[in-house]
């Protein structure tokens, strides 16, 4: 049986393993003595004939309603002078109800005597909550707007403990822990904390941040580090295990809306209503751990072939253990044991990870090709031998044969012999030094078969025979296929570099048909020149693509506003009637004058490094010449003008 | 391998993202203690170095993403709070600072992924949540940032999505010079979409990635880098790591214009149980030729394809083992 409240609801439900329904409707009872409404509601520990429950009305008084016999109002009580906000049942004393109230007190009620005043003791501070200790029948503890909270014991009504900072804000919600030792409050700063009521300096052992401040809070039985929360403006209710302060338990996504109080039936059930005007049971065991949705690791690798990474491990199924290891070496100062053992554990997660350089990427030698390669569109020969040194410098010893390739395609007819045993001599050399180099081993000697065929094909003698008849040309013969497989290989491999120089350094001779692809060659070449920071290299790149999206590339969204330097309004270099670029609207004076004859400059301005005062090139020559001192300023530049 | 940072003990919870910067010399890591840490390539020492920690959400931070550095250091998260925080570096009496410049909270549940768009698109963002809603947010005026609209917002699948275990992915094609494509995992549906702008720049769903045998944890789209073919890899619940191979059927549809549902013929060419664990997440290098995958079983597993086009582990990383660890 459960009692449920709300601001028009006054029931009572027998919940069963099928469902919730409706026992007893108390609201009749209550519209008729006008306590229709309640905030909060509490069953007396008795059961049967006596059983009690209590309802803060929302007109103000404490209502006992007996439900044991007859479903009637027992007692009203109406002695505080401000809203009540909490009431509580001693769990040892059946007949003993605590409210805390907005007047200030917090009042004791024993209820075996009728109508008799009860205790007050003056908090001197809104009471926003109250909880007795369940293992210490005249312990307990309020919680209070300024944040604070307090120890009263029942036997000395005068005057409590010294209060002690909580939270910032006001204390919402306190429960003390099944063993009486330690308290969990929930407060306006959107944090749950845990405190040990033994320990004289009054230190939280455990701060969990929460997603909003907590509505409500409870100890899960029998769970010792587990506690359930429900939040304002939050529909979710959530189980933390309090030694893992980020990560909750379990989320549970029972309602709609706000779930605004929340209970544990049993260790395994948890009943919760909402403002969704619903009331849920929900076998807490068995659902959802939320940390198994977190992801538990990450690799990025950067373009300087860094590896971040972080991983995790889970060992062995469903327990605290399988997400945290302990932690090694001294316990925290901080750390108690809320089970009662005496080692107190602090845990931290089972992820590793770090950076790691993997030479993933080598970008020293794409930086040195960047640099290096030459990218003219004239003399292909001689560009070609260039690069294929260049390629050479940097180890890519597969890029330099590409480039002596290319660099035979064109080769004059004059000189097919030496071609030969060159490309012999490169050929040879080339795979001693590949097979010397562990990288890449296996996949290197397959890409050098397929280098060979390409370099092969201008020494066999048929091919030779036919075109040494011809007139001399700069081309051997058509080669276009094997230049847009070349292209292509290089793309498959993700090698920008070689396919946007190769492109350049053709663009005149070849006659390559359209290569839909290029312009994106061209942009994801100059995108990782970019990365690389090398912003020259990147714009002459994109000044010599032909295409007109890449060439025009820079000017997009590049836009140039000129204010006047006297009053900062902002230059209009197009309106008809105005003076333009030379001389400001507002204020009429002229812009970016030489300090010498005091005339617009157009063109070259040169400006003294001290002052900014501006010249006409060859007035600050003359001045300067004559002169160690600005005109305007009198000061002298530092180093050189202009 | 030269270990150069190790992140042991830097987050008091499991670190969810790691993310370079554009240029490689930053990283932003976030975690569930809610907070995030800057590191910064210390380039004389060759050490990451962390300078800055901040709390960025009240809940689990689970993405990162940087933007392009046009728009300056600006960075965007993710939580389980729902919802997403714009961060901005600046400089107050020579002390560097993150401040929480834009905060977009409409979505109803978790915000799973956040990824600013490829620059050639402005300064935008994609987000997915929960709920299933893909969002797309636009920074109105670059030097503000304060002011993000939304404009684009579509569901990943049939029906309204409230499946809290479901996990909703996003990833950018980052090609030029194509209409926008990005990559989404569906939760409930154990598939990848690719989604397309189509002639009135509605975003459409267009071919499917399937044979995932459980929840797609992470998808990831290849820089095309000017290959004939896209490559999209995919991580998964059920502990394999695929890679899908995207070829145009349409004779240059893709780039000539012509709209249609089904322009690529999708292939899987590669699946691999490495992993025998959950794999989480998936990441190409700035070239598209090297995959990271990362599992539970503790390891990072780089793959790369052969020559003869076939893909292959190339190494297993683990922090404990320590530079032996990268097998070639």
């Amino acid at each position: 049986m459960v009692a449920v409240v709300g601001r028009d609801v006054l029931k009572i439900l027998n919940v069963t393993e099928w469902g919730a329904e409706e026992a007893i409707n108390l609201k009749a009872v209550g519209v008729r003595n006008n306590f229709a409404g309640s905030m909060d509601v509490k069953w007396g520990p008795t059961s049967g004939r006596d059983a009690k429950i209590a309802t803060i009305g929302t007109n103000g008084p404490i209502v006992i309603w007996d439900i044991g016999t007859h479903n009637k109002i027992g007692r009203t009580i109406k002695e505080h002078t401000r809203s009540v906000n909490r009431i509580c049942f001693s769990p040892q004393e059946p007949n003993l109800l605590l409210s805390a109230s907005s007047d200030s007190t917090i009042r004791l009620w024993d209820l075996r005597v009728g109508n008799k005043p009860g205790t007050v003791m003056d908090a001197k501070d809104i009471v926003r909550e109250v909880q007795f200790n369940p293992t210490s029948m005249n312990d307990i503890v309020a919680g209070y707007e300024s944040g604070n909270i307090q120890r009263w014991d029942l036997r000395n009504p005068l005057a409590g403990e010294k209060k002690f900072m909580a939270h910032m804000g006001f204390v919402t919600s306190l429960d003390y822990h099944p063993s009486g030792r330690f308290l969990a409050s929930g407060g306006r700063d959107r944090t749950i904390k845990v405190w040990d009521m033994e320990d004289e300096k009054r230190r939280e052992i455990h701060t969990i941040p929460t997603i909003q401040y907590t509505s409500k809070v409870q100890w899960r039985p029998n769970r010792p580090y587990q506690l359930a929360a429900s939040f304002k403006d939050e529909s979710t209710v959530q189980v933390f295990d309090v030694r893992r302060p980020y990560v909750p338990l379990h989320v549970l996504s029972q309602h709609d809306k706000d779930a605004t109080s929340i209970l544990w039936k049993d260790s395994d059930v948890l009943w919760t209503v909402s403002k969704d005007k619903t009331f849920a049971s929900t076998l807490v065991k068995g659902q959802t751990i939320s940390a198994d949705l977190l992801p538990g690791g990450k690799a990025a690798m950067n373009c300087y072939g860094q590896l971040a990474f972080t991983v995790s491990t889970k060992a062995g199924p469903d327990s605290f253990e399988r997400d945290l290891v302990p932690k090694p070496g001294r316990p925290n100062a901080k750390a108690v044991a809320l089970d009662g053992s005496s080692e107190p554990m602090v845990y931290r997660t089972r992820q590793t990870g770090g950076v790691f350089d993997c030479e993933l990427f080598n970008h020293e030698a794409f930086i040195y090709c960047a640099q290096n390669y030459s990218m003219e569109a004239g003399n292909i020969r001689e560009v070609c031998e260039h690069n294929s040194n260049v390629a050479w410098q940097a180890n890519k010893y597969r890029d330099s044969q590409a480039w002596t390739a290319l660099k035979l395609f064109f080769s004059e007819i004059a000189e097919p012999a030496i071609v030969v045993s060159q490309v012999d001599a490169v050929t040879s050399e080339a795979s001693t030094t590949i097979t010397t180099k562990e990288e890449e081993q296996q996949d290197d000697d397959d890409d050098i078969d397929t280098l060979e065929t390409m370099a092969a094909k201008p020494v066999v003698p048929s091919l030779f025979a036919i075109k040494v008849s011809d007139a001399p040309v700069k081309r051997n013969w058509s080669h276009d296929d094997t230049v847009r497989n070349l292209l292509e290989f290089y793309a498959e491999q993700g090698e920008v570099q070689m396919c946007v120089t190769i492109l350049l350094v053709l663009a005149e001779e070849e006659d390559l048909p359209e290569f839909r692809l290029s312009e994106q060659w061209f942009g994801s070449y100059i995108d990782l020149l970019s990365r690389f920071k090398l912003w020259s290299i990147a714009t002459a790149v994109s000044q010599a693509c032909k295409d007109v999206r890449i060439h025009t590339m820079n000017q997009d969204s590049t836009t140039i506003h000129t204010s006047c330097s006297s009053c900062m309004k902002p230059i209009l270099t197009r309106a008809p009637s105005s003076s333009g670029f030379w001389a400001c609207d507002r204020c009429r004076k002229v812009l970016s004058s030489c300090s010498v004859c005091h005339k617009t400059v157009r063109g070259i301005f040169t400006w003294c490094t001290q002052c900014s005062h501006g010249f006409h090139l060859q007035h600050a020559q003359e001045w300067f010449s004559q002169s160690a001192e600005c005109p305007r300023t009198n000061v002298a530049p530092a180093g050189d003008t202009g | 391998m030269n270990q150069v940072t190790k992140f042991d003990g830097t987050h008091e919870d499991l670190i969810h993202d790691v993310a370079f910067n554009y240029y490689g010399n930053r990283l932003a890591t976030c975690s569930s203690d809610q907070k995030i840490k800057i590191w910064d390539y210390n380039e004389g020492e060759g050490i990451w170095e962390s300078n800055i920690s901040f709390k960025a959400h009240s809940c689990a931070v689970l993405k990162t993403s940087w933007a392009h550095p046009e728009y300056g250091q600006v960075l965007a998260s993710c939580s389980f709070d729902r919802s997403v925080i714009v961060w901005e570096e600046s400089y107050h009496d020579a002390v560097k600072k993150w401040t929480p410049v834009a905060t977009l909270r409409d979505g109803n549940g978790t915000v799973q992924d956040v990824e600013f768009a490829p620059n050639h698109l402005g300064l935008r963002l994609a987000i997915v949540a929960a709920d299933g809603l893909v969002k797309i947010y636009e920074a109105m005026d670059v030097t503000s940032l304060a002011h993000w609209t939304m404009i684009d917002s579509f569901p990943v699948g049939e029906g309204p999505s409230k499946d809290e275990e479901g996990n909703h992915c996003l990833s950018w094609s980052t090609s030029k010079f194509t209409s926008q494509m990005m990559v989404v995992g569906c939760a409930k549906d154990h598939v990848a979409k690719i989604f397309r702008q189509d002639h009135n720049n509605k975003w459409q769903a267009c071919e499917v990635l399937g044979g995932h045998g459980g929840v797609v944890h992470d998808v990831s789209w290849a820089p095309n880098m000017g290959r004939s073919y896209n490559l999209i890899a995919t991580a998964c619940k059920d502990g394999h790591v695929r890679i899908f191979k995207l070829t145009d059927d349409s004779q240059g549809g893709a780039l000539t214009g012509g709209w249609s549902r089904k322009m690529f013929n999708v292939t899987c060419i590669a699946d691999f149980a490495d992993h025998n664990a959950e794999v989480w997440r998936v990441e190409w290098n700035v070239t598209g030729t090297i995959l990271s995958s990362s599992g539970d079983d503790g390891k990072v597993r780089l793959w790369k394809a052969t020559y003869t086009g076939d893909w292959k582990c190339m190494s297993v990383v683990s922090a404990e083992e320590g530079p032996n660890a990268f097998q070639r």
